[in-house]
């Protein structure tokens, strides 16, 4: 099993119930890469975690359906606390995903496949900073840059990855 | 976490609140910020002390269970009130009730519109009292009890324990208006005692109130739970049925058109309650007190027979009057005044 190399003030929030196929698999996959990791049952708990003042970065994964809730209101939240997200299942509201892109930018990942979400995750592990965060966004003094991940042991988790997307496929 | 009390609590107004203040420009008084949405309430709540948090029942969240859960979190120390409209009152009570842990999602209610004196008065910290030191939320919960009674007087028939004219005709307004929006179905059922003068002139008064106590309590045993039964003058009642929106789910557009069109539910009521008023027993009454009691009644719905308020009361009073001229003991449906309600198969 992979170590947890990623430092530890980036937390991983995933917006859905257990049991979900994207849900369980997304847990695994950031727990694996060392995410610390928490639940919310919905958007009014994410914004909670979020706006609660903690110092953490967040990394947010959810279902397109319930990151929209309340019209999308969630993302420009999320982003007001320069939070990435990544948004699966989008499949037939290339409107709305327009719209939310142009509101909250790089931010914001609309992915289809558990494989784009192991890319982004896979980007993060290379780059210092947040993925592909808007360069006029404003870091809180508290928090500190991310450090790089060890990727050797992340590579060492490829064999369970992939037994992971057999799985969800 | 609470704020700094001080004279004028902090506020923060959740949802849409044009309906929910008889006057808005009131609140420019207090220090009140006001969200559209649950999120950003609790993003706010999150950020700030308030005192006090009032989310609008109907339009601050999709999902007001778990807005309310989160925003509680977000300021525990906050006093958590919904701002119901009155055919919101029983989801109101729900939550306000307490759950299987023991927690309330919310700390209290109130009916809207607010009118601006009870909205000051309800979310204004209390002074203690000098004799007795006690804590303002021990205070607030009082005043909130004491405003809670007054609303309790000013809407209760004191006789019968149903509501008043004044809420009878409120609650319809407010309920016709929520059915414009949701294509919704309302029927107002307009009944009196036949024959009552008669009871008070030849057994007093006080017979003639245990006849409407009696009558009172059988109606609201013949209704569902939601229905607004009411006592709207000396010997008149109005009856509210109207969609329950827990259940109103369950029916197809179609079906639900079907069903505005035809109010099947308040004639079988209306003929529940009849039958109940039969089996009745009176002693008071001697021998005439056994099986004598009936009602004659006139059924409007909206959006058939009446399109706002004075409409419907006006026809479900013309259809009462049709009743009574026919030879009583009969409920006339508006538009159907050939035959008594029993006479209505489907």
């Amino acid at each position: 099993m992979a170590s947890a190399n990623i430092d530890s003030h980036i937390k991983a929030l995933i917006v859905g119930k257990k049991g979900e196929k994207f849900v369980d698999f997304a847990s695994s996959l950031l727990q694996q890469t060392g995410f610390s990791t928490v639940y919310c049952s919905d958007v009014y708990s994410a914004t909670l975690q979020i706006s609660h003042g903690s110092p953490e970065e967040f990394l947010i994964v959810g279902s397109f359906k319930s990151l929209n809730a309340e019209n999308g209101r969630f993302f420009d939240i999320a982003a007001k606390y320069n939070c990435t997200l990544c948004c699966f299942d989008v499949a037939g509201s290339p409107e709305k995903q327009e719209q939310i892109a142009v509101r909250c930018g790089n931010l914001v990942k609309f992915i289809n496949s558990p494989e784009q979400l192991r890319q982004i995750i896979k980007i993060k592990d290379t780059v210092k900073e947040p993925i592909e965060k808007v360069s006029t966004a404003v870091a809180s003094p508290e928090k500190e840059k991310p450090k790089k991940l060890d990727t050797s042991s992340f590579k060492t988790t490829q064999d369970e990855l992939d037994a992971l997307l057999e799985v969800f496929d | 976490m609470a704020g700094s009390h001080t004279d004028n609590p902090n506020i923060l107004l959740v949802g849409d609140i044009s309906r929910s203040f008889t006057d808005i420009r009131a609140l420019g008084s207090l220090p009140c910020e006001v969200c559209t949405n649950a999120l950003d309430a609790i993003d706010t709540a999150s950020n700030n002390n308030f005192d006090v948090i009032a989310v609008v029942l109907s339009n601050a969240a999709q999902d007001i269970r778990s807005a309310l859960r989160s925003l509680r979190q977000a300021a525990p120390g906050a006093a958590l009130i919904l701002l119901a409209q009155m055919h919101e009152e029983p989801l109101a009570m729900q939550l306000a009730a307490a759950g299987s842990n023991g927690t309330r999602l919310i700390d209290d209610y109130v009916i809207c519109p607010v009118p601006k004196d009870q909205f000051i008065t309800a979310f204004s910290p209390s002074r203690p009292e000098p004799e007795i030191p006690q804590s303002s939320s021990q205070a607030d919960r009082q005043t909130q009890q004491k405003i809670r009674q007054l609303e309790e007087l000013a809407t209760t028939d004191e006789l019968t324990g149903l509501k008043n004219r004044r809420y009878i005709w409120e609650f319809t307004k407010q309920i016709i208006a929520h059915a414009q929006k949701t294509d919704g179905r309302v029927t107002l059922m307009i009944f009196d005692i036949d024959n009552f003068k008669h009871y008070n002139d030849v057994y007093s008064h006080l017979a003639g109130d245990e006849i409407l106590r009696q009558a009172a309590i059988l109606m609201k045993k013949s209704c569902r739970a939601h229905d607004i039964v009411g006592r709207i003058g000396g010997d008149e009642f109005a009856v509210i049925f109207w969609d329950d929106p827990r259940k109103q789910k369950q029916f197809s557009e179609s079906e639900r058109r079907s069903r505005a069109d035809h109010p099947r539910e308040a004639i079988f009521i209306a003929n529940r309650f009849r039958s109940l008023l039969k089996k009745t027993e009176l002693p008071m009454l001697g021998d005439e007190g056994k099986g004598v009691l009936a009602i004659s009644g006139g059924l409007a719905s909206f959006p058939r027979d009446g399109k706002n308020i004075q409409e419907l009361f006006a026809q479900a009073d013309r259809a009462l009057l049709d009743a009574k001229k026919s030879g009583k003991n009969r409920i006339y449906l508006v538009g159907r005044s050939e035959g008594d309600i029993d006479d209505i198969k489907d």
